[in-house]
């Protein structure tokens, strides 16, 4: 349903973690979740964190299926396929979500696909856990059984209308697509965006989505996170019970990712008829979320874009009055990443003076740009935000199975956070020098026509292609 | 992940068969009893002035979640000036008598949570710190003139971008046809550059120095907490503030007009977003659970028949919300509708389709199957929507925004699980009247008005943004 990009630190820090906080009078250690994992025959991988305090579990499935395992001819099947293994299955007659609801389930997405995963997530009440197992073992036992025509017209069609809604609908929202295609040019795997264009799904017919996307929906490419009131024992009983029987599958060999990293500066003109405000972006690739340097530049969006205090807020919101917001992100995929700073100027500002500003405060950027005490405040804001962002069950499961698949360690988000204990202002700027380097993307979204906004008008730039936004 | 080697595939294969001689997949298991919910136990207590401390405590995680309710948010600008009380409560933090507005910024990056004046979720350890600012800032704020300039423009700003949004002015429009332009719900929606700009320091001070007194705000503070402790804690930070009179609220009456589509031009889109409601009672109806459980039945849940009419059914739409109840507090009547993001070509179709549903569901009352959804949907889930401190924090804020009781939950359940069938066809009859509908629709008129005026639906008034013909 949703494809989204797993939002791994910055100002608004998304996924945290732990439970039990061990006081210290700045710096706080966090306790990781307790789990179990174990590794059926088939090669499915169980994780299993038991929580009593509330009558209620939470399901998440992964497979590790997304957008960068779609070869050209194929854009847009795996989310295509997301929606079509959410039309029921053998057993169960109508969507899942449906079935779900109809048994006390909740969700906030239901499903998702990213650049590199497939994922179901939902809570339901405890007694309902067995027929939540029955039901996802039953869409992998025998996967895509509603790929027949009349579904793939439906969910095609449904597609079609979320690609809508999400990119040509919100005003920039194309920037997102074109960020990427800029940042992993020609074929990378990274460039597709999940959402990509219809013209594959428009040609595809039922054999040739079934036979691409099928073999990765195996136990030996799945894995299913438990959290929440039930007995570890008990559980392991019934998923050999329900998915023991289902065979392994031979998965496509992984395509490489070739390294990137812009020789140039790359600079691009977004125009949208129905904006009102104008936003400078600021891209430039760089690692994956197991990397040692993901801890660092988790450091430095916080540093450069907090509240009020950070470096690139205050100088441009608080101090010269030009920007009314300042976004920095460091997103991570499973073999790659992108910081991006967003800065939306006050009307009347121009933005070749926000970018000459934002520059130099990077170039000038070091160690010695740290201040006293700053990474002891981000040290405990992470350790909070650890603990506070892993209220729900649906969030602990997809923690677990997101550290697992991603640096084959469940609890890694753990050792992530109390790894910025150990940040020194040398590591910052060590990272903020290696990789927010003068060869980025930088975009200047503008309402049509209004190219007098641009950022540096002078230096050449490229009009991203709109079609579908007019006038 | 590389492919497995064939040896591996048959051995595995053996078990399957072994396996799969016991497992019938045709049979669904049977759930046991589900745990029976109850609303976590509510604390109050009273401050001498007049502040309500409201503690729900919860000592499965080491957190707490607080809100502070101020009867003071954007029902409550004065005609004009909408944008008062959003411009205000982002003042509280530019300072107060005794804190810079850096001060008080640093003090809170070194607790490592986030502080604002009306909410903030932090560690347990945290909390009484946290609570000392909410304070400060609620109570003395010093609304700094070149602050108050620059937050008019961040306001503004953030106004201007709210616009670029698709459904912004349709619900604009929806909501000032539905309840009259004056209405506070109307006007809530609608605050621009020029009714910001026209807010003067002494509004601003005005309107804190009015609304914002304890005997008009609530506490709420829920987690790993002793209510004792918190109630100590608060009435030391709160307890010398000044209670106040609470102002007079009028309630503006509006009629419905007949059923009309209000069409607004955008050229080229896509997407038409197309509005369709009606008003209801307020919550304190005794039609309130027929209402409440109609809902998931006919249009808030995925598995409702508007949603699987015009998704699941024809794929006229992605997603949407055709129909919600929105019950509304000081006994405005309630919102019956909802909307949607349809194809351009199938504005029309999608009109159809939803009208005849709502028809519907007079003609067709809920079968077994759907009261047990709405049942299930509205009971069984809220285990799931309680299941955090912020989950739980937040409607208890929702509860007091809407001047819903407090115990409201603890008969909720059998409220729900009382409503027939026969109710709920007789409150959509009695509701949901077909010739006293808001239909707006802001899609690409070139296409959408000839589709419309063919179908005959309901008479068309194009209107501009500001929703004027």
């Amino acid at each position: 349903m949703t494809p989204t990009r797993r939002l791994v630190a910055g100002v608004t820090f998304a996924l945290g973690t732990a439970l039990s906080p061990c006081r210290a009078q700045t710096t706080l250690a966090v306790r990781p979740l307790e789990y179990s994992r174990f590794v059926l025959t088939n090669g499915l991988v169980v994780v299993l964190n038991e929580d009593h305090s509330s009558p209620l579990v939470a399901v998440d499935v992964w497979y590790h299926f997304g957008a960068k395992d779609e070869t050209p001819g194929h854009i847009g099947f795996a989310h295509l396929c997301e929606h079509l293994m959410g039309e029921g299955s053998a057993n169960v007659p109508v969507p899942q979500k449906v079935f779900i609801q109809s048994i006390g389930g909740t969700s906030t997405f239901w499903a998702s696909t990213t650049e590199d995963i497939t994922h179901f997530n939902y809570t339901l009440p405890r007694n309902q856990l067995e027929t939540a197992l029955w039901l996802e073992s039953d869409r992998m036992a025998v996967p895509l059984t509603q790929a027949d025509a009349e579904h793939i017209g439906t969910v095609r069609e449904a597609v079609r209308q979320e690609r809508a809604q999400r990119r040509e609908g919100p005003v920039y929202g194309l920037a997102e697509p074109s960020t990427i295609g800029a940042l992993f040019p020609g074929e990378h795997p990274y460039g597709n965006d999940p959402l990509g264009p219809m013209t594959d799904l428009n040609a595809a017919s039922a054999g040739g989505i079934k036979g691409f996307c099928a073999p990765y929906y195996v136990p030996n490419n799945a894995i299913i996170a438990l959290s929440g009131d039930f007995q570890s024992a008990h559980i392991k009983t019934l998923i050999e019970k329900y998915f023991g029987g289902i065979g392994r599958g031979a998965v496509p060999e992984r395509r490489e990712i070739p390294a990137v990293g812009l020789t140039s500066p790359t600079r691009l003109v977004l125009e949208d008829p129905r904006a009102r405000v104008a936003t400078l972006r600021f891209a430039w690739p760089t690692v994956a979320y197991a990397a040692p340097d993901w801890v660092p530049l988790g450091a430095l969006a916080w540093l450069l874009a907090r509240d009020r205090t950070g470096v690139l807020t205050k100088l441009l919101v608080y101090d010269r009055g030009l920007a009314t917001r300042v976004v920095a992100t460091n997103f991570d995929f499973e073999k790659g990443g992108l910081f991006q700073i967003d800065v939306i100027p006050r009307p009347d500002s121009s933005m070749s003076t926000i970018e000459t500003l934002v520059d130099s405060v990077l170039a000038g950027f070091s160690a010695a740009s740290v201040r006293a005490g700053d990474l002891q405040a981000y040290a405990r804001a992470d350790a909070v935000n650890a603990i506070t962002s892993l209220q729900t069950r649906a969030a602990r499961a997809d923690t677990l199975a997101h550290g697992e698949l991603f640096a084959g360690d469940p609890a890694v988000y753990a050792k992530q956070v109390n790894a910025v204990a150990r940040l020194t202002p040398a590591d910052v700027g060590r990272v903020a020098h290696r990789y927010l380097a003068a060869n980025r993307m930088v975009m200047s979204m503008i309402p049509a026509g209004r190219l007098e906004l641009i950022s540096k008008p002078e230096l050449p730039y490229t009009r991203v292609a709109t079609p579908g936004l007019k006038p | 992940m590389r492919c497995v080697a064939a040896a591996a595939i048959a051995s595995l294969s053996l078990a399957r068969l072994g396996l799969g001689q016991e497992l019938d997949r045709t049979k669904r298991p049977v759930a046991g009893a589900p745990a029976p919910f109850e609303f976590p136990k509510i604390e109050t207590q009273r401050l001498s002035n007049g502040l309500l401390v409201v503690v729900i405590e919860n000592h499965s995680l080491p957190l707490v979640a607080v809100r502070a309710v101020v009867q003071a948010d954007s029902l409550d600008d004065p005609i004009g000036k909408e944008g008062l009380a959003a411009l205000t409560s982002n003042m509280l933090p530019e300072g107060t008598t005794s804190r810079s507005a850096e001060q008080i910024a640093s003090e809170i990056a070194a607790l490592g949570s986030s502080v604002t004046p009306s909410r903030f979720t932090t560690i347990p350890q945290n909390l009484a710190k946290s609570l000392e600012l909410m304070a400060d800032m609620l109570i003395h704020p010093t609304f700094s003139g070149s602050a108050l300039a620059r937050i008019k423009g961040t306001l503004t700003a953030a106004k201007q971008r709210e616009l670029q949004g698709p459904s912004t002015l349709p619900n604009r429009v929806f909501l000032a046809r539905l309840y009259g332009p004056d209405h506070p719900i109307a006007r809530a929606v609608r605050a621009s550059e020029a009714s910001i700009h026209a807010i003067t320091r002494d509004d601003v001070v005005r309107f804190h120095a009015t609304r914002y007194r304890p005997n008009m705000t609530t506490l709420v503070v829920v987690g790993d907490v002793r209510a004792a402790e918190v109630v100590a804690v608060a009435s030391k930070v709160f307890g010398s503030w000044r209670p106040g009179e609470l102002p007079a609220i009028g309630t503006p009456v509006h009629t419905l007009a007949p059923t009309t589509i209000y069409l607004i031009d955008r050229p080229s889109a896509q997407q038409s977003y197309v509005f369709v409601g009606t008003l209801g009672p307020a919550r304190a109806s005794k039609d309130f659970a027929a209402l409440e459980a109609m809902a998931p039945i006919l249009g808030a849940s995925v598995s409702s028949r508007l949603l699987n009419n015009l998704r699941e059914r024809h794929a006229f739409i992605y997603a949407g919300l055709p129909l919600a109840v929105v019950w509304r507090r000081n006994g405005f009547p309630s919102l019956i509708g909802g909307s949607v993001a349809a194809a351009t070509a199938k504005t029309d179709s999608a009109l159809i389709e939803w009208l005849g549903e709502l028809r519907g569901m007079t003609r067709r009352p809920p079968t077994a199957e759907e009261m047990k959804l709405a049942r299930s949907w509205l009971v069984d889930a809220l285990a799931a929507q309680t299941e955090t401190d912020d989950l739980i924090a937040n409607r208890v804020t929702s509860m007091l925004q809407s001047g819903t009781p407090l115990d409201f939950y603890n008969s909720y359940g059998g409220r729900i699980e009382a409503v027939t069938s026969t109710e709920i066809s007789a409150a959509a009859a009695k509701y949901l009247d077909p010739s006293r509908l808001v239909i707006v629709v802001a899609g690409d008129r070139q296409v959408v008005e000839p589709l419309l005026r063919a179908a005959n639906i309901a008479p068309i008034v194009v209107v501009d943004d500001a929703g004027k013909p």
